[in-house]
């Protein structure tokens, strides 16, 4: 057992380690986790991090992605979220490919005059909207033009090769457990959450190494744990945990700028 | 950075695993099976100290008589920290005497845990046909595990959800028999268990839930309910371990004795019950 899984069985958390959850939706009520108002998700957001030794977490929302919602008004929420605490939460802006071009065109800018550096997708659940459909190069061509970081869902392998060599600067995260070759393009990324059968994580680190993968749990739809133990408890060397833990993700927030100064040093 | 809230150790949490799978699998996508090679170091790598054991030998080969009793020599053979799970169909004859025999069979293997094949493949839960082996059940307090996974041939983990049609059969079922424990194991994936699963258990005192359906509804089943209603388990070696071992010990605001209860008290406590 190394230093860092006992450290974490101790219930000490992750002592000089610095982790970051890629991974957390703060308002995802359609899977039982709802809130009437922002500022207790906020609160409990934040119980949760530190009672887990979590320093940073990749925020986004959930409650707007329906096609048939507003998702201007998650972004809205969002802000309101990230503001509470801008050195432990970064967020990921959402949009949805099925609405207009000039709506489209508005909310990126937008959300981008907010501060948001980071976009969230969600096209395969949005009535299955192709992953390179023209309103979505929009979104990329903005992610390019303006050094943003897109985490989507989920993306088909081919779609995900074309766009990354189409848009070589971006960065692009495959938001659910992804042990694909794709992963192999030097702008592609993959978020670990996804319930892997014993032994499956190890295998998929020590085929495409330690530095594609970023952690993440899909809290607070579940226990945050759920991605932490995932790499804590793992047959990896401290090393490749430590990088998936927070140094990947830090890399790539510090990459748009958002990653907070505190945190600088461990870059 | 350290956990800024007092977390107990796992290992004062005695870890109770209420779901385990043994045997050689040779299904896609599962690259361990868990066998009497390495099942204990597993056990000890993610620091459980007890678990549940079934084995698919019994599960998913007619008669289940067979595997169940290479289930209990695998565990007597292994280890005391391994407890057999007899799986269990209603006899097909009505009646007693049937159900009897059946009960008696598993309390003469020692076993003091039971797993009801309710899923495809199996046994549906309805009420007129496990009523006659629910209440031999019932008589001697024997928990029953809920397995509402597939045991065909196309897919045979334990993992499955159960729809609204199934949790409205587990209502009758469960309030048919109210001191009968019921544990949903293993009810996980997608989104989640049916939305009527948490009303249902307000509405049965004796109907319980493990964690491995991961969103929320255990823990608001564990704040809403108390601690006694939840199990801790993995669904390993279909689910990576890693995954679940650390969510009762770091879920914020709990007390020492609520997750002692998660993680093993409650599973100890009604297997000491059994009559």
């Amino acid at each position: 057992m190394n230093t860092l899984q006992q450290n974490w069985q101790a219930g000490r958390g992750f002592p000089d380690t610095l982790v970051i959850d890629g991974h957390i939706h703060f308002d995802g009520g359609f899977c039982g986790q709802a809130w009437d108002s922002v500022a207790p998700a906020a609160e409990y957001a934040l119980q949760v991090l530190d009672a887990n030794g979590v320093d940073l977490a990749c925020i986004l929302g959930g409650g707007f992605y329906g096609p048939g919602n507003d998702y201007t008004r998650g972004n809205d929420d969002l802000l309101e979220f990230c503001r509470t605490a801008p050195d432990r939460f970064i967020g990921f802006a959402h949009f949805i490919p099925n609405d207009t071009e000039a709506s489209l065109d508005a909310e990126l800018e937008r959300t981008f005059a907010m501060g948001f550096r980071c976009i969230k997708l969600l096209n395969a659940y949005q009535e299955n909207h192709p992953g390179n459909s023209p309103k979505m190069m929009r979104i990329y061509r903005f992610a390019a033009r303006h050094n943003l970081l897109i985490l989507n869902h989920y993306w088909t392998p081919d779609v995900l090769d074309g766009i990354a060599r189409e848009f070589p600067t971006v960065n692009f995260i495959a938001g659910h457990w992804y042990p694909d070759p794709v992963l192999r393009l030097p702008n592609v990324y993959c978020n670990l959450w996804g319930l892997l059968p014993l032994g499956e994580f190890e295998r998929g680190v020590k085929e495409y190494g330690a530095e594609k993968f970023l952690m993440g749990s899909d809290a607070f739809l579940n226990p945050i744990t759920v991605g932490l133990g995932l790499v804590a408890q793992s047959d990896l060397p401290d090393l490749d945990k430590r990088k998936i833990l927070g140094l990947n993700q830090a890399r790539l927030l510090h990459a748009v700028g958002v990653l907070p100064p505190a945190l600088h040093h461990w870059l | 950075m350290q956990a800024r809230e007092n977390i107990p150790a796992l290992a004062e949490l005695k870890l109770f695993d209420t779901c385990v799978v043994v045997g050689r699998l040779n299904q896609s996508g599962i690259s361990v099976s868990l066998t009497e090679d390495n099942l204990l170091p597993v056990l000890d790598r993610y620091g459980i100290s007890e678990a549940l054991v079934t084995s698919n030998f019994a599960r998913l080969h007619f008669t289940h008589l067979r595997g169940n009793r290479w289930t209990v020599e695998f565990c007597r053979n292994l280890s005391p920290r391994l407890h057999p799970v007899w799986v269990l169909e209603p006899p097909i004859q009505p009646g007693q005497g049937p159900a009897l025999a059946v009960v008696d069979e598993l309390r003469d293997a020692g076993v003091k845990v039971v797993r009801l094949l309710m899923g495809p493949g199996a046994t549906a839960p309805l009420l007129w046909c496990w009523q006659d082996l629910l209440e031999e059940l019932q008589a001697r307090r024997i928990p029953c595990l809920v397995d509402f996974g597939s045991c065909n041939y196309f897919n045979c983990s334990t993992a499955a959800v159960p729809d609204d049609s199934a949790v409205d059969h587990l209502r009758d079922i469960a309030q048919a028999f109210p001191n009968l424990p019921f544990i949903l194991s293993h009810a996980s994936g997608g989104l989640g268990i049916a939305k009527s699963f948490l009303p249902l258990m307000y509405r049965c005192p004796n109907l319980h839930l493990d964690i491995t359906g991961i969103l929320q509804y255990w823990r608001t089943a564990l704040r809403e309910l108390g601690p006694e209603r939840v199990f801790f388990a993995t669904g390993m070696p279909y689910y990576d371990p890693g995954t679940f071992v650390g969510n009762v010990q770091y879920e914020p605001g709990l007390t020492l004795e609520a997750r002692k209860m998660i993680c093993g008290g409650n599973i100890r406590r009604l297997m000491e019950a059994v009559q």
